[in-house]
C-alpha cells in the first residue's frame, strides 16, 4: 500500500510540474502572437492550449478515479476544475469564432488562475452532508457558467481596448491585432447568454437544495450572496439588450464588472466562510 | 558572370530628369538590343517606370560593364555621363540581386506594398525576352524575383492596410461592423472622394445605398449610378435611421447633423453602430457626435492621419519582408556560384595541385640519391603534365560557362572530380 501511495504521489507531482509547464508556454506563445503578430505563434499556441486540456482531463480523472478525490471537495480542487472549465469554453470559442488573440486574453488568466489554485492548501475533506449527486450538479453547472463569464469578459476588455483605438482615430498596436467591434460584441454576448442560463440552473439547484435540508441558502455564505449579484448584473445586461439593444462600452463595463465579482468571490470562499455553505 | 544594376529612382532624382532618362515601353526593343551588342554585356533587362529606370545586366567583370552601361544611358538619353552619374547608383553581385528582389516586392516603391509594381517588372522581362536580351541567369533571377514577390504578399502585411482616403473608409467600416453585408450607406452631397467610397463599400457588400443632395434631381441621377434611392434633404433624418454608414462632402457652410440629432437616432436604431465619415471642408458633421456611444465619426484630417499609421505599419511588415530577402539573396548567391565557372575552375586546379604536391612529397625519401637539379626536373614534370591534363577541360568549361548548357557543364565537372562546395 505504501509503495502504491508514493507511485501516485510522484505521478501527481510530475503531471503537475507538466501541465503547469504547458499552461505557462500555451500563455507565452499568446503573448507573443500578439506582440509580433506572427500567425505561426498563434497556431503553436492553440496547439499547447488544446494539450494543456488534454492533460487538465487526465489529472482531474487521475485524480477522480485513483487518488480518490472529489473535484468539488476543497477551494483548490474547486479552482483547479474552474480553469479547466475555462480553456473548454475557450476552445469552444476559438473553434467558432476564430479569435487568436482572445488566447492571449484568456490563457494568462488560466494560468494565473492554475497557479493559485496551486497555492492553495491540500484537501480538506468536506461535511459529509455536502457530498451527494445534486452537490455534484450544482457545482459542476456553476463552474460551467461562471467559465463561459471568462470568456466573455475577455472578450469586453479586446472591445474596450479597440473602441477606444477606434474613438480616439489614432490607430495604435491593438488597433491591428483586434478584430472588429461587431465580432467581439458578440463573442461576448453570445457567451453571456449560454452561461446566464446555467448560473440560473445553478442557483436554483443550490437553493432546492438548502430548502430541503432547511438552511437558508444565503446565510452568512459570501459565495452564494456574490452568485446572486452576479446573476443581478447579467440579467440586467441581457433584458437590456434585449429590449433596448443596449451594448457597447457601458455594456462592457458592466459585463467586467459581473467578472470581477466572480473573482471576488473565489477568493472570499476560502477566507471568509466558515458558518456558509460554501466552506472549503 | 556577374550581375549589375545601374539606375536611378524617385528618392535620387527629380521628376525633370526622370522623364528625360525614362525608355517607352514600346520602344524598347532599340535600347535593349543596342546594349546586348555591346562589349562585355552578355544579357539585360530595362525597367523604366514613372518612379524609376534601371537597367539590370549579366556582365564578365562588374567595373567594367558598369561603365559600359552609364556610357549606353548617355549616349542614348544624349546627356553626359557625369552629369548622369550625381543621379545614378549602382549595385554588383549579391547586392544587385537584393535590390532587384526589394524593388519587385515593393519594398523600394514610394508606396511600400504597391501592386503595380510587380506588373511592370514583368512586363520589362518579356520585354527583354521578346527581344532576346536575356539568358539563363536573368532568367532565373527574374522568375525568383517574382516568387520572392508573391511569398512576401501573401506572408507579411506590407500590401495589407489602406494607403488611400477612400479605402481606409472602408477599412474602418470593417473594424466597426465586422462584415459589411447587407449594411446601409447615404451619401451626403457628391463628389470624387464620397464616390470613390461608396462604389469600395458596395464591393464590399453594401446594399442599401441613399443619396441626398440639395437639388434633388442630382440625388436621382448619383442614385441610378449606385442602384441607389434618392432622399429628399428636408426628409433626411427620418431615412437616416436605417443607414449604418454616412458620407459626407457637401459644400454647406453649416452643420447638417448635430450631436441631437443622431442621439435621437440611437434609440430608435436600438443602439446599433452607426460610422460617419465627414469628408468635407468645412465640415457637414458636428464633431461633438464623436462622443456618442457607438457612433463613430471622422473627418477628412482623421482618415488621413489612419492612413499615415497604416503606411507605418507597412514600414514595420517590411523589416519581415527584408528578412524573407536577406534569406533569398543567400539561397540565389548560392546556387549561383555552382553556375559560375570561376570558382569551378580554381577548385579544380587547386585539387590538381595538392595531389600531385602530397605525391611528390611522399616519394622524396625514396629520389635521396637525385641531385638538386634532376628533383627540380622531375617538379616541373609533374607540373607540366598536370597543366597540359587539365589544358583542355578549364578552356572548354570556360567557353562553355557562356552558354545555356553551361551550367550542366559545371556541375558535371564538380560531380567527377568530387569537388566539395565548402562555401
Amino acid at each position: 500500500m505504501g509503495i502504491y501511495m508514493d507511485a501516485t504521489y510522484i505521478i501527481n507531482w510530475l503531471l503537475f510540474r507538466i501541465l503547469f509547464m504547458v499552461y505557462f508556454l500555451a500563455a507565452l506563445g499568446y503573448l507573443s502572437f500578439l506582440s509580433t503578430k506572427k500567425e505561426l505563434l498563434a497556431q503553436f499556441a492553440t496547439a499547447l492550449t488544446v494539450l494543456s486540456f488534454t492533460l487538465h482531463t487526465v489529472v482531474i480523472l487521475f485524480k477522480m478515479m485513483i487518488v480518490r478525490v472529489f473535484p468539488f471537495s476543497n477551494s483548490r480542487e474547486t479552482l483547479f476544475l474552474f480553469t479547466w472549465a475555462t480553456l473548454l469554453v475557450f476552445l469552444v470559442a476559438d473553434l467558432r469564432y476564430r479569435i487568436p488573440v482572445l488566447g492571449s486574453f484568456v490563457m494568462p488568466i488560466a494560468f494565473i488562475l492554475i497557479i493559485y489554485a496551486y497555492s492553495l492548501p491540500e484537501g480538506q475533506s468536506p461535511l459529509p452532508s455536502i457530498q451527494s449527486y445534486w452537490i455534484g450538479l450544482h457545482a459542476a453547472v456553476a463552474i460551467l457558467g461562471y467559465a463561459t463569464f471568462v470568456v466573455a469578459s475577455c472578450a469586453a476588455v479586446m472591445y474596450l481596448i479597440q473602441e477606444r483605438q477606434l474613438k480616439s482615430k489614432k490607430p495604435g498596436a491593438f488597433y491591428y491585432r483586434l478584430p472588429s467591434l461587431e465580432v467581439l460584441d458578440n463573442l461576448s454576448y453570445r457567451a453571456l447568454s449560454i452561461g446566464f442560463p446555467l448560473l440560473t440552473l445553478a442557483i436554483i439547484i443550490g437553493a432546492i437544495w438548502a430548502g430541503s435540508r432547511g438552511i437558508n441558502p444565503l446565510s452568512r455564505d459570501p459565495t452564494a450572496i456574490f452568485a446572486v449579484l452576479v446573476w443581478l448584473i447579467y440579467a440586467v445586461l441581457i433584458y437590456a439588450r434585449v429590449t433596448v439593444g443596449w451594448r457597447g462600452r457601458k455594456a462592457s463595463y458592466l459585463t467586467i464588472l459581473g467578472f470581477s465579482y466572480i473573482l471576488i468571490s473565489f477568493i472570499m470562499i476560502h477566507y471568509f466562510s466558515e458558518r456558509g455553505l460554501h466552506f472549503f | 558572370m556577374n550581375i549589375i544594376v545601374v539606375g536611378l529612382n524617385h528618392k535620387t532624382t527629380p521628376v525633370e530628369i526622370r522623364e528625360k532618362l525614362a525608355f517607352l515601353d514600346k520602344d524598347l526593343e532599340k535600347p535593349l538590343l543596342q546594349l546586348h551588342q555591346m562589349e562585355g554585356i552578355l544579357e539585360n533587362l530595362i525597367v523604366s517606370t514613372c518612379n524609376r529606370v534601371e537597367i539590370y545586366s549579366v556582365v564578365r567583370a562588374p567595373e567594367e560593364g558598369i561603365r559600359t552601361v552609364k556610357t549606353f544611358l548617355a549616349a542614348y538619353h544624349q546627356m553626359e555621363v557625369a552629369r548622369l552619374e550625381e543621379y545614378l547608383y549602382t549595385y554588383e553581385g549579391e547586392a544587385a540581386i537584393s535590390h532587384i528582389f526589394k524593388v519587385t516586392s515593393s519594398l523600394d516603391s514610394m508606396v511600400v506594398g504597391e501592386p503595380q509594381i510587380l506588373g511592370q517588372m514583368k512586363m520589362a522581362y518579356r520585354m527583354a525576352c521578346e527581344g532576346k536580351t536575356t539568358g539563363s541567369l536573368l532568367h532565373a533571377l527574374m522568375h525568383k524575383a517574382f516568387k520572392v514577390a508573391k511569398t512576401i504578399r501573401t506572408e507579411t502585411g506590407i500590401s495589407r492596410s489602406a494607403v488611400s482616403v477612400s479605402f481606409a473608409a472602408v477599412e474602418l467600416a470593417k473594424k466597426i461592423f465586422g462584415s459589411l453585408q447587407g449594411k446601409h450607406v447615404m451619401i451626403l452631397g457628391a463628389g470624387e472622394m464620397g464616390e470613390l467610397a461608396v462604389r469600395h463599400l458596395i464591393s464590399e457588400g453594401v446594399q442599401g445605398v441613399l443619396v441626398a443632395n440639395r437639388t434633388y434631381e442630382r440625388a436621382v441621377e448619383l442614385a441610378k449610378a449606385f442602384q441607389g434611392k434618392a432622399v429628399a434633404f428636408d426628409h433626411l433624418l427620418e431615412s437616416l435611421v436605417n443607414v449604418d454608414i454616412v458620407i459626407s462632402s457637401t459644400g454647406s457652410p453649416h452643420y447638417l447633423l448635430r450631436y441631437e440629432d443622431i442621439k435621437a437616432l440611437l434609440s430608435l436604431r436600438k443602439n446599433r453602430p452607426m460610422f460617419l465619415i465627414d469628408i468635407a471642408v468645412p465640415r457637414n458633421l458636428d464633431p461633438g457626435i464623436n462622443q456618442l456611444d457607438n457612433v463613430y465619426l471622422y473627418d477628412i484630417d482623421d482618415l488621413r492621419a489612419v492612413v499615415e499609421a497604416n503606411i507605418k505599419e507597412r514600414s514595420k511588415e517590411a523589416r519581415q519582408a527584408e528578412e524573407i530577402i536577406h534569406q533569398e539573396v543567400l539561397q540565389f548567391s548560392k546556387w549561383l556560384k555552382t553556375q559560375d565557372a570561376v570558382p569551378t575552375i580554381k577548385a579544380l586546379r587547386k585539387k590538381i595541385e595538392t595531389i600531385s604536391r602530397a605525391e611528390l612529397e611522399k616519394r622524396l625519401p625514396e629520389l635521396r640519391n637525385l641531385s638538386e637539379k634532376d628533383l627540380e626536373k622531375v617538379q616541373m614534370m609533374v607540373n607540366l603534365i598536370t597543366n597540359k591534363i587539365l589544358h583542355d577541360p578549364l578552356v572548354a568549361l570556360k567557353k562553355l560557362s557562356y552558354t545555356d548548357e553551361g551550367s550542366l557543364y559545371i556541375q558535371a565537372a564538380r560531380k567527377l572530380f568530387n569537388l566539395e562546395d565548402k562555401d
